[in-house]
Parts: structure tokens; sequence; C-alpha cells
């Protein structure tokens, strides 16, 4: 276990491109923090700097307290699982297992071992324990039988759990994943994750995921951190993430279907408000926002998430029904509403394509952000 | 109900033939060239089975039917092989010439293979300023003739002590050869990164990461690094016979140009392709060896360099 601080690491590559910009970010013991973004966005390349993988050109990065900055990957204690799992072709499963516990079986010590029969003997030793973690890592990622085979002989799935059990021989102080689930089909992603989460819960090691999908983030993780740009949008728990985003990026980037967001005006009404935009209108009272109201209309996005849009039940908003998709337990509802599409998710029920409904908005259950490309949460 | 396939006309007899025809035609033109390759070392087998006089006169008349051994001469061999050399004592010549070939070639080889592929992994992977400037500086040494260094690199050796030694024969192997240098860039380059920085993040250093992953897996390379290198060390004369002057330093290029001075005439003809028969021979059986990783390598090159 351990912890890693990162104070203002950024990546600058030799072209001027910015990959990471100013990234502040505490990992404690045994966090699992799993970074997420879309493609381009720097999460990757800063996962490859805490390896050592890539140089830092900006601020420091520590691990338990020591600046690492210029410490090479070999002497950072850490392990990783690559999106390719990057096992040697040439090895079998046992020996890339083992590979990262005989790095100190260099040539001198041999030659000693040769000449002092006791330094022989713990030689012995400690192939034997070499031996025995390799076996146990096995044991629990359940691929004992595979131990002969080339990597070329096995499954995708297989592979997966090779990469891992060769990070956790090691038994180092910080495990990184860079995507490593994204080469398997669906079932066996779902798989693997729920087998990750028992494996971190497990080991109880410090641990850093990289994933561009968010319901991957959001189940895995202790904590999600979502980037864009090389910026840190928000660093927060799954909840947080979902139930309070820092800004209209991370509303939209987490939750599936996206956060439907209207742009308009908040204005004062009796003891409430009232948001009017695109043709909606919607009246309510949060408390929270009390301070945001001001003597003219003020501008604002309003973001509703699609399980908080009701349909039925209501009076207020009167929607045309464009398509619905059936997921068996839900469904998910295209909707026209005022002068823009919504989307509904709720439980299945009769609904004709083409036909009206009626929609409830909860005004206390949506999110509130600036307009503009910023789009910072307000009301908090 | 079957469909009738539109897509493919019907192969008439008249198609069938003309394709017989061309593959016969194309065999041919193979076999041809097969026995025009063949044939100067089947000669040489032949001869070197043959007594003095029906050598003498396969090879003064140039008729074809003689050179078939009716009564092979296996004693041809080991006659040859003990004049061998200066030595007084037989035997003592071509053994001689046998282990310094034998010594030479392998540190060679090894050589070879080891320091080009080190600095191959090096252009490839490492990244530091100039590695591009050094890559086309050390492909241009390949324009320059081997005749244009012959001299510097004599008098270098010599001012060194080290001429009638194996040293200038040897060591310029474990400072890399361009050519295969350049192979080696090439295939390495196609090494997926990952592997290498999976071999660092392990906790190996550029040395083990080389040893322990990347040469494995340059086998194809390595195989022909390895039997070029082999066959043009094993037959090279010009470098033993500048460097080496002493009998008892020669190689078996060097000795086999010995016993053909001494017994060039057209009546040693049957021992002289004997002995030019068992100089050839470990590189024949090397290539038929190493023949599977030589093709895969030579294709690997081809496409992935």
């Amino acid at each position: 276990m351990a912890t890693i601080d990162l104070n203002g690491v950024g990546k600058t590559y030799p072209g001027g491109v910015q990959a990471v910009r100013g990234a502040d970010l505490r990992i404690g013991h045994g966090e699992f923090v799993v970074l997420v973004g879309p493609s381009g966005c720097g999460k990757s390349t800063l996962l490859r700097m805490i390896a050592g993988l890539e140089t830092i050109t900006a601020g420091t990065l520590a691990i338990d307290g020591s600046v690492v900055n210029d410490v090479p990957p070999q002497d950072r204690d850490i392990a990783m699982v690559f999106q390719n799992y990057a096992l040697y072709p040439h090895m079998d499963v046992r020996t890339n297992m083992a590979f990262g516990l005989l790095r100190r079986r260099k040539f001198a010590s041999r030659l000693r071992a040769l000449l002092s029969p006791a330094y022989a003997s713990g030689r012995t030793h400690e192939r034997a324990e070499i031996d025995r973690r390799v076996l146990q890592a096995a044991r629990v990622l359940g691929i004992e039988h595979l131990l002969q085979r080339k990597p070329a002989a096995l499954s995708g799935g297989q592979r997966q759990r090779v990469a891992v059990g060769r990070a956790m021989v090691r038994e180092p102080k910080v495990f990184l994943f860079d995507e490593p689930l994204s080469n398997l089909d669906a079932k066996l992603r779902v798989e693997m994750r729920a087998e990750l989460r028992m494996l971190h819960r497990r080991l109880g090691a410090t641990m850093i995921y990289v994933t561009h999908d968010q319901e991957e983030a959001m189940s895995l993780g202790d904590r999600v951190v979502v980037l864009k740009d090389g910026l840190i949008q928000q660093a927060a728990t799954p909840r947080q993430v979902y139930d309070r985003p820092a800004n209209r990026f991370v509303a939209e980037f987490v939750g599936t279907p996206t956060m439907n967001m209207v742009e308009g005006t908040l204005e004062a009404r009796g003891t409430g408000m009232v948001f009017r935009g695109q043709g909606i209108v919607i009246e309510g009272r949060v408390d929270a926002w009390r301070s945001l109201i001001e003597p003219r209309p003020r501008p604002v996005v309003l973001g509703i998430r699609p399980e908080h849009v009701q349909i039925g039940g209501g009076t207020g908003l009167q929607a045309t029904v464009e398509a619905v998709e059936h997921y068996g337990d839900r469904m998910d509802v295209q909707l026209r509403c005022g002068d823009r599409s919504v989307t509904a998710r709720c439980l299945p029920q009769p609904l004709q394509e083409g036909g009206m409904v009626n929609l409830t908005v909860d005004l206390a259950r949506t999110h509130l952000f600036e307009p503009g490309n910023a789009g910072l949460r307000l009301g908090e | 109900m079957s469909r009738p396939d539109l897509a493919r006309p019907a192969k008439g007899h008249s198609g069938a033939v003309g394709g017989h025809v061309t593959r016969a035609v194309g065999w041919s033109v193979l076999l041809l060239g097969t026995l025009v390759m063949v044939f100067p070392l089947l000669w040489m087998a032949s001869v070197s089975l043959l007594t003095p006089d029906l050598a003498q006169a396969a090879t003064v008349s140039g008729d074809l039917k003689r050179l078939v051994p009716t009564d092979p001469q296996w004693q041809n061999f080991p006659a040859a092989l003990a004049r061998m050399g200066a030595a007084r004592e037989p035997w003592k010549g071509f053994l001689d010439a046998l282990a310094n070939s034998v010594v030479v070639t392998s540190l060679v080889v090894v050589g070879t293979v080891l320091s080009s592929s080190l600095v191959g992994f090096a252009m490839a992977r490492m990244r530091f300023r100039g590695r591009n400037g050094l890559f086309l500086l050390m492909l241009a040494t390949m324009m320059l003739p081997g005749q244009v260094t012959m001299i510097p690199m004599f008098l270098m050796f010599r001012n060194l002590g080290w001429v009638d030694t194996i040293l200038p024969l040897v060591v310029p192997a474990f400072f890399g050869n361009a050519f295969f240098i350049f192979m080696y860039r090439q295939f390495i380059a196609q090494v997926p990164e990952a592997l290498v920085e999976a071999a660092k993040v392990d906790g190996w250093g550029w040395l083990g990461v080389w040893w322990h992953v990347i040469l494995p897996l340059c086998r194809p390379v390595t195989a022909i690094c390895a039997v070029f290198t082999f066959i043009y060390v094993w037959n090279d004369f010009m470098g033993p016979l500048i460097y080496l002057q002493s009998d008892e330093q020669a190689t078996l290029a060097v000795a086999l140009n010995s016993f053909r001075n001494q017994y060039g005439g057209v009546n040693n003809v049957n021992l002289l392709m004997a002995a030019s028969l068992v100089t050839m021979l470990p590189c024949i059986l090397l290539f038929l060896a190493a023949q599977k990783q030589f093709i895969e390598g030579l294709g690997k090159g081809a496409v992935k360099g």
C-alpha cells in the first residue's frame, strides 16, 4: 500500500502539445481510483507518468512521500496491467508471472551461489518462494491449469488474468491498470470488473485504473477522476460525481443516457422560482438556488437526468413521443418537448410513438450550470 | 434447391490444359535454374570421388559421362586433409586451420549477433538526442567498400600489435555490423512497445529488457545474422590473409589456398576438390539446419522491414 501525491503535474510534448495540465490529486493508502475521460483527455498519459514511462515536464509526483519524478519505472515498486496485456510471447504463463521476481538474480549473484553453499541454499529458498507466490496468484485467478501454456494458446480473458497475476505476484506498492478490459467482450468485461473489485478488497492495495467507459469507472472506483483536455474536472466518489457533477462536461459525460441540458433563464416567482427555456417552463422551490436569483432573469443551463423526467402524473409539460427503446426492465423514451428533444428513462409502460404525454420534472432534482464552455455547477 | 454459380464461369478442357502447360513451363525453368546453380557443387563432389586419372580426364575432356564415380575413392578425403597446411605432421595443418576457423567464426558470430542486436535495440527503442543522425551515419558506412578501409585498419591494428593474432578479425565484430544493425532495428521497431514497458515496470533495466525480452523475440533475424556471418567469415580469405601471417594461425580458407598452390595441378584435382568440399561442408550443413528459420526470417525482414 502507498499514497500518491500529484502536485501540479503536467506533460508537454516537444511539439508543444499539452497532454496533462496542472494535475493535483492525492490518492490514499489502499484506495481504488479510476481515471476516466474521453479519448485524448490525458488519462493514459497521467497513468504512464505515475508508472515512470513518460517524463513529467511540470510539477512533482510523490509515492509514499518521496518525489519520484526522476526515478525509473523499475525502481518505483509499481506493477502495471496493459491494455493489450503485454505478455512475453516466448515465455510460458509461469515464467511470465515470475519474470518480475527474477530480476535480482544477476550473474554475479549466481557466481556467488556457485561458490557458497549457504548462499546457494538461500537462492533455492528464494526460488521456492517465487514458485509459491506464482501458484498462489494462479489459484486466486483460477489459472493454475494454464501455467505451462504460452500466451498465444490463451483466450482474451485468460491473458487478462495472467496479466493481473503477473502484477499480483510482485506485491507492489501500487497497481496501475491501463484499460485492461477494453479488449474483452461485454459479458466477460462485467465478470472481470467484479473480480477486480474483489481482488482490490482482498489485497487492499492502492490501485489506479484508466478507462474511457464511465460505467466501468462508476462501478469500480472508490473515487472517480474525470479528465478533459488534460485537466482534472472532478475527483470525487461515484455517487458525488453522479449526483453533484462539478460542471456541465462531467454531468454530460457521466450517466447513460446523457443528461438533458436545457438553456434558459431562472427567475423568482412567489416564494419559489421558475425556469424558462426552449419552450420548457418548470416551477419549483430549491433553497440552495435562492442566492442565485437576480432582479432580472438569470441565464443558466438546467440539467435533468433522464430518470428524473416522469411521464404522466403531471400537467405542466406536454411532449410528443418520438421513439421508444425497450430494455426489458426499463425503457428510454425520446420526447419532443417545446423546441427540443428530451430523453426520459422509466419503467415499461404502453406508449405510442407519435402520441402525446404529460411530463413532470421536480426542480429540486435538477442541476444548474453556468452558461458557456466551462459550465460550472451553480447553487451549492 | 441448389443455385448455379453464375459468378464463376465453368472451366473448359482447354483452360485446364493451358494451366498444366503454364505450370510445366514454370517448373522447367526453375529446374534448369537449379541445375545451373547446383552443377558446380555436383561436379566438385563427383571429382572428389574419382581416381587421379579419371579426375584429370573428366576435367580436361569435359566429358560429363566420366563424372559419375563408378568406384568412389573415399580415401581421397583423408589423403587431402592429411596433406593440408605447411606442417610436417600429417593432419596437423588441417586440424589447426579447422580449430582457427571454428574459433574465429564462433567469436565473430557471437560478437555480431550481440552487438548488432544491442545497437539495433537502442536505435529502435531508446530516445536520445541525435539518434536519427547517428543511424544515418551508420547506414552511410554501408556505402563504403571494404577495400577503402583496408589499409588504415591494417595500420591501426599493426600499431596495436595485433597483427598475426585473431584479434583484428574478431574484435571489430563486437562493435556491430551496419547491415545487421539496420535489420535488427527494423525488426525491433515492430515489437510492441508495451512489451518493453512491461519489462521495465517489472523491474528490468535496458540491458535486462534486451537480453530477456528482445533478443529471444528476434530469433528470425538472429538466424539470418548468424548464418550470413558464419558463411562470410568461414569463407573469408582476405582478412586472414592480411592479418594472420604464420601458418599456425591460418584459417581453412587460407590453408585451402596453400593447398591449391601446392597441389593445384590437374594431377591432384580430385584431392583439391575433396579438400574444398570438406571446407564448405559446414556452411551447407548450417544452411540446411537453419533453413526454416532463415527463410522465415528473410520473409519477416521483407514484410516488417
